[in-house]
């Protein structure tokens, strides 16, 4: 019922902008912008072998995102998103959904105290909070930016941030002696509210709360301080759950800035601690699964100042214990339970479809919006060095990260390297290793032959080893090598012709964890591999600017599993999305 | 100065991080929220943009405009009946904020457009029952949907492409396109999307110079929703348009899993006056999802289009096929032919012909389609239980509506004495071949009020035959005499006259407009050249509708509306429940004079209309229109067909 208001409450406004404002948004106090999608795709299997399963599936629906931007004094602005979606095939109102999307307050106080109230996107560091890419995203190639961009949008994933609901304030100040600057960030969220489980126990589950806070100081020229904590803790009293996790995690850096007239180098060392642990009801005060646990990393970078290189070096330790919530949250659950949209059962076996490249890349309904008390299940064959990102657990190891400019922008290349090792064995003494290496190269052949269309083509690479000596029980060796080529042609003002194609193989063999609700490893599963999955993409796409365009596509994919527990599968997809953001 | 500040400043900081872990933590983050405000910093603005936030940085970045458009319109409802159905529930008052079908109240479109003039639009409608603050029976929705459109143009031509819906469409009359006839039709009903006029006048003296009403977009056009793509300006003359999508009629019970598409496209070229154009339709429904059985059907067809000075020609012929689990028809032929002079002609003649094979299968042409009963869909959407079902068997039409399974010809013309302006024509049609022992009519007189009784539903009313689509009413007739094969043992014929009369005058320098319209129909077992009124026709037709707008002065109108409609049956069709040996007279005029006039036992329907009303100017863009009708509906030989009751009707539009 509020939400119903509320949406009325929206609408209200843009009827009162009527009468004010003589039917134009050109209005201080209130102004609009929004999103309107079209999406429209029918997928076919190809396998004839699945005799059970729809021959074809077809969806679609269009979408209008209004925002309401409402600045009653100057400095404040009231910001709500109604989303208005209309399933293709319903008509006349029938399938139609009005929601509100996001409703926040912000703006600074005297000048002086900025301030969030509502849904806010925060991000502080990679080891406190931090919101990784997705598996397979290579450098942020835009390949398939087109399913990239709205499973960004639909999830709320910006710049690496978390979409939390709360209170954020900042501030900062200049200082004339001993210290530049100091800034401070604070922060308390509500990643989840307390709801109920079960109406006929009259059980309900406990708020979550993720609160913190960011000193910055910029102590001299060359050298900065921050310091980070993140603190994440359900309320016990809030809901009828008998236990409660808390998540408290420190972090201290130093970084060292110099700048010289061509280049910069930057390193930055810290570390930090986490405290993880379990509050029970029954035995009041009694705490369980208390887990301390350290990180360490330093980083090295140089840089041109004009852009074109940059290559940085590292070292990292992040202790088995480290748990820290919000950076360790993934965007995929690769748990079972975590379903495909399309062509979820398969097979005349009919069983679950196994999630696959082409859903990582095009299902935005995988993807995982909540902080998790606990580690999430990932898929080795796509991630298994760092899983968690920089913030996995039970990790010490190198990397080496780079990229390069050409000056006439024939090519640029991004590589990374890295190596690393588990601090302890899981399940053994033996420890992993793991090798990844991997990087991006465009050349841009309109530089080349200087044509003025749009005329290049990009391949990625990486390759990643997972090896852990011993006996016939102990002994891992993983391979997954991820391949990605595509290739785009300005065909017409800004028509874009391209094929892409993506491809991943799996060879070896790795043991899946199996975690209970407390974190703790409760099993292993030895999986072997010998899995391709691929996805090629056909398609033009009239591109008006970044966030305008109108992509058709073609897309064959599918997996072969070459085992005996799944079936492999084939299917295509024919494609239509038209995208306005206003 | 600062320094020291400061340093006091800081105290708050670290008693709050002190705090965090206390009990106290939530409590100390919101005082020392409220501390910090009282903060100073004399160089705080200045690098206020530059500090670390863990929060989002947010910019105006406006660069598109959005504007409404659209209308309040509140329709107060009163109906009293004073005779009902059988099955009335007792309640025979209601008393209501809309007459119930989905309309807005409120309409606010949308519409947004980027530099780049690609624009989004969407029709937001709320509603409001106004049944009391407690009742939260609201509704917020979009009318029809959201669509997207942009256009450009290359050095091949103009390209205009859409996606979204529902978009309006049409294409060609076998293909797509709305029901659409002569425009014959009482002024005194007012519907939703009826346009306000500059003056109360206007709608009234446009009909009478131009006999056109605007309806809207929706007038002769087809839902769609899907994508849309339009070609102009293409070389050699050449143009095109087509869809991909979905129309209401390949809604699926299967949801995401249906494959239901009608894809259809135009291609067009030009040689001088000559058009020539060639049309494409196919519309697929799944049956079963593993099977992958369809209900399919596709159309070819051909257009010409020639004007010659006030001539116009046009004729669109082809070819249709139809496969479905139940039915295949590998070829089925049909044509339409047109032939009309220029309006400014003295005696404006417009001739018809045409021929659609029953195999012709479209739900979404100018025509019905009385073949094939399994191509509707069976499903419901707001709130229906079934998709409403145009007319199916063997339905009596007006002039310039077709039905598959019959060829036909009618001509129409028109001519003015001074201020009398009449329009009239003759139309005669018949099956191809027989079909099902039954025929349907559409009431002329009554049909919004019935179709309020009950909305959208199939077969309801004492005797299960009456039919509600939009605004309108149909009746089911089941035939007696059958052969064999279940089918009616003849082919049915069908006559239709339509006149119109139109006056304008003044009375003491009121000006006032009468509207006299007048349809007769009838379904026959043998050829006839016109229509009868009499018991050697399987069903008979009559309807009258007076109309009187009288200018009561620059603001307001008043307006009168007197319909009489008569519909009786042969004893072929069914008998009543009447046990009177004598039966009922057909005319009660003869059995005024005569009491052995003729009777019948079967259909003896007495429609009757009595409105008045009022159009009223509130303001620009504002009006008011008051409407009471009495009415009747009665058949002494179907004794529980006896409705009787007054519907009031407040409707206040505005416009912005």
């Amino acid at each position: 019922m509020n939400n119903y208001f509320l949406k009325i409450f929206l609408l209200s406004f843009s009827i009162f902008q009527l009468a004010l404002s003589s039917i134009s948004q050109q209005n201080e106090k209130i102004w609009f912008d929004g999103l309107g999608r079209s999406y429209f795709s029918r997928d076919n299997i190809l396998s004839n072998e699945d005799t059970i399963s729809p021959n074809s599936m077809s969806s679609g629906y269009n979408l209008l995102d209004l925002n309401v931007h409402v600045n009653p004094i100057p400095n404040i602005e009231v910001f709500g998103q109604v989303r208005v979606q209309n399933q293709f095939g319903g008509f006349f109102g029938s399938g139609t959904e009005i929601d509100v999307r996001q409703l926040t307050a912000r703006g600074t106080l005297k000048n002086k105290v900025r301030f969030s109230v509502g849904d806010i996107y925060l991000k502080q560091n990679k080891y406190t909070l931090h919101n990784y890419d997705e598996d397979l995203n290579l450098y942020g190639s835009d390949l398939y930016n087109s399913y990239k961009s709205i499973i960004d949008y639909e999830n709320f994933y910006q710049d690496n941030r978390w979409r939390l609901q709360g209170l954020q304030v900042d501030f900062s100040y200049k200082f004339d002696r001993f210290i530049r600057t100091l800034e401070v960030d604070l922060f308390t969220t509500r990643p989840r509210g307390s709801s109920q489980l079960n109406s006929a126990l009259n059980t309900f589950q406990s708020d979550m709360l993720l609160s913190g806070g960011t000193i910055y100081s910029q102590i001299s020229k060359s050298i900065s301080a921050e310091l980070n904590y993140t603190i994440l803790n359900e309320l016990p009293n809030s809901g009828t759950q008998l236990s409660s996790v808390k998540n408290p995690v420190y972090q201290f850096g130093l970084i060292h800035q110099y700048s010289a007239k061509k280049f910069s180098i930057n390193s930055k060392i810290q570390t930090g601690l986490s405290e993880k642990s379990w509050s029970h009801k029954v035995g009041y005060d009694s705490i369980s699964h208390n887990r301390l646990g350290m990180f360490f990393e330093y980083k090295s970078e140089i840089s041109k100042l004009d852009s074109s290189f940059n290559l940085s070096m590292g070292y990292r330790y992040v202790d088995p214990n480290f748990r820290s919530s919000a950076a360790q949250s993934r965007r995929i659950d690769m748990a079972e339970s975590n379903l495909n949209s399309i062509y979820t059962i398969y097979s005349n076996d009919a069983v679950v479809r196994p999630i696959s490249i082409f859903d990582i890349i095009s299902d935005q309904n995988l993807f995982n919006q909540n902080i998790s008390p606990i580690l999430m299940n990932f898929n080795p064959i796509f991630s298994n060095a760092l899983p968690y990102g920089d913030a996995t657990p039970n990790r010490v190891g190198l990397f080496l990260n780079g990229f390069y400019k050409h000056k006439k922008k024939y090519f640029n290349i991004n590589f990374n390297t890295s190596f690393f090792s588990e601090v302890i064995g899981q399940g053994t003494s033996r420890k992993r290793t793991f090798l990844t290496f991997s990087q991006l190269t465009k050349v841009n052949l309109n530089e080349l032959f200087n044509q003025r269309k749009e005329f290049n083509f990009s391949l990625g690479y990486r390759n990643q080893i997972t090896n852990r000596e011993g006996d016939s029980i102990e002994r891992i060796n993983l391979n997954s090598t991820h391949i990605d080529f595509k290739i785009e042609k300005e065909l017409l003002e800004k028509v874009y012709f391209n094929f892409s194609t993506k491809r991943i193989k799996a060879i070896g063999n790795e043991y899946l964890v199996s975690r209970d609700d407390f974190d703790e490893i409760l099993t292993f599963q030895q999986v072997n591999y010998n899995r391709i999955d691929y996805l090629h993409a056909l398609g033009i796409k009239y591109q008006f600017k970044r966030d305008v365009y109108i992509d058709v596509q073609y897309n064959l994919w599918g997996s072969e599993f070459n085992i005996a527990n799944f079936n492999d599968f084939d299917f295509q997809r024919l494609l239509f999305i038209f995208s306005i953001k206003l | 100065m600062c320094y020291g500040y400061i340093k006091s400043n800081i105290l708050y900081i670290v008693v709050f991080t002190l705090m965090i872990e206390s009990k106290l933590k939530y409590f100390s983050l919101i005082v020392s929220v409220f501390l910090l405000t009282s903060l100073h910093s004399q160089n705080f603005a200045d690098f206020i943009q530059t500090p670390f936030s863990s929060n989002i940085k947010y910019s105006k970045t406006q660069s598109s405009q959005l504007s409404f458009t659209g209308f309040y319109r509140f329709l107060g409802f009163v109906r009293n009946q004073k005779e009902v159905f059988p099955n009335n529930s007792g309640k025979t008052l209601a008393i209501l904020s809309g007459d119930q079908f989905r309309e807005p109240m409120l309409l606010l479109k949308l519409r947004g457009i980027t530099k780049e003039k690609v624009t989004v639009g969407a029709d937001f409608m709320l509603n409001s029952l106004y049944k009391g603050p407690e009742s939260i029976n609201n509704s917020l929705t979009l009318e029809l949907g959201i669509n997207l459109r942009t256009s450009f143009k290359t050095k091949f031509g103009n390209f205009n492409l859409s996606s979204g819906g529902v978009n309006w469409y049409r294409q060609s009359r076998l293909t797509v396109w709305g029901n659409r006839s002569f425009n014959r039709q009482s002024l005194y009903h007012r519907r939703p999307q009826t346009r306000l006029t500059k003056t109360t006048e206007l709608r009234y003296k446009s009909y009478y110079d131009n006999g056109l009403i605007d309806d809207g977009l929706r007038y002769g056009n087809r839902a769609f929703q899907g994508i849309f793509l339009q070609g102009q300006n293409l070389p050699f003359d050449f143009s095109f348009k087509g869809v991909i999508g979905k129309t209401p009629f390949n809604r699926s019970n299967f949801n995401e899993l249906s494959t239901n598409y009608t894809s259809c496209f135009k291609i067009n070229k030009k040689i001088n006056d000559l058009n020539i154009a060639y049309h494409f339709l196919n519309s697929t429904n799944l049956v079963d999802t593993i099977s992958f059985d369809l209900r399919t059907y596709s159309i070819n067809s051909v257009e010409f289009s020639q004007q010659w000075k006030s001539l116009y020609f046009s004729i669109e012929g082809g070819f249709g096929t139809y496969d479905s689990p139940e039915n295949n028809f590998e070829f089925g032929e049909a044509i339409i032919a047109n032939l009309k002079t220029s309006k400014n002609k003295k005696i404006p003649i417009d001739f018809q012909a045409y021929r659609i094979a029953s195999e012709f299968v479209n739900l979404t042409g100018n025509f019905l389609n009385t073949t094939v009963l399994e191509v509707f869909p069976n499903v419901g959407a707001n709130n229906r239980a079934t998709t409403i079902r145009p007319q199916f068997n063997s339905p009596m039409i007006g002039l310039g509506n077709h039905t598959n399974n019959r060829q036909g010809i009618s001509i129409n013309a028109e001519h003015s004495f001074k201020k009398l302006k009449i329009n009239a024509g003759i139309g005669v049609s018949t099956e191809i071949d027989t079909s099902g022992p039954s025929l349907s009519y559409r009431y002329n007189v009554n049909s919004e009020t019935l179709s309020r009784l009950y909305l959208f539903a199939r077969d309801w009313g004492p005797y299960n035959n009456l039919n509600s689509t939009y605004r309108n009413v149909f009746e089911n007739v089941d035939l007696v005499d059958t052969n064999n094969n279940g089918l009616s043992n003849f082919k049915k014929y069908f006559n239709n006259i339509e006149f119109q009369a139109k006056y304008n005058g003044s009375l003491f320098n009121h000006q006032f407009y009468i509207f006299l319209l007048t349809r007769f129909n009838s379904c026959s077992k043998s050829f006839t050249y016109v229509p009868k009124y009499n018991l050697e026709m399987l069903i008979s037709q009559l309807s009258n509708e007076i109309d009187l707008s009288l200018e009561l002065n620059e603001n307001t109108y008043m307006v009168l509306n007197v319909g009489i409609e008569r519909i009786i049956g042969n004893n072929l069709t069914e008998r009543g429940d009447n046990n009177s040996s004598l039966g009922s007279p057909i005319n009660l005029i003869h059995h005024f004079l005569n009491e052995n006039s003729v009777r019948n036992f079967e259909r003896n329907q007495r429609n009757t209309l009595i409105g008045c009303g009022i159009d009223y100017k509130i303001g620009d863009n504002a009006m008011l229109f008051l409407r009471q009708n009495f009415y009747k509906y009665y058949d002494p030989n179907f004794e529980f067909n006896n409705l009787k009751g007054t519907e009031t009707m407040l409707e206040l539009k505005f416009l912005f």
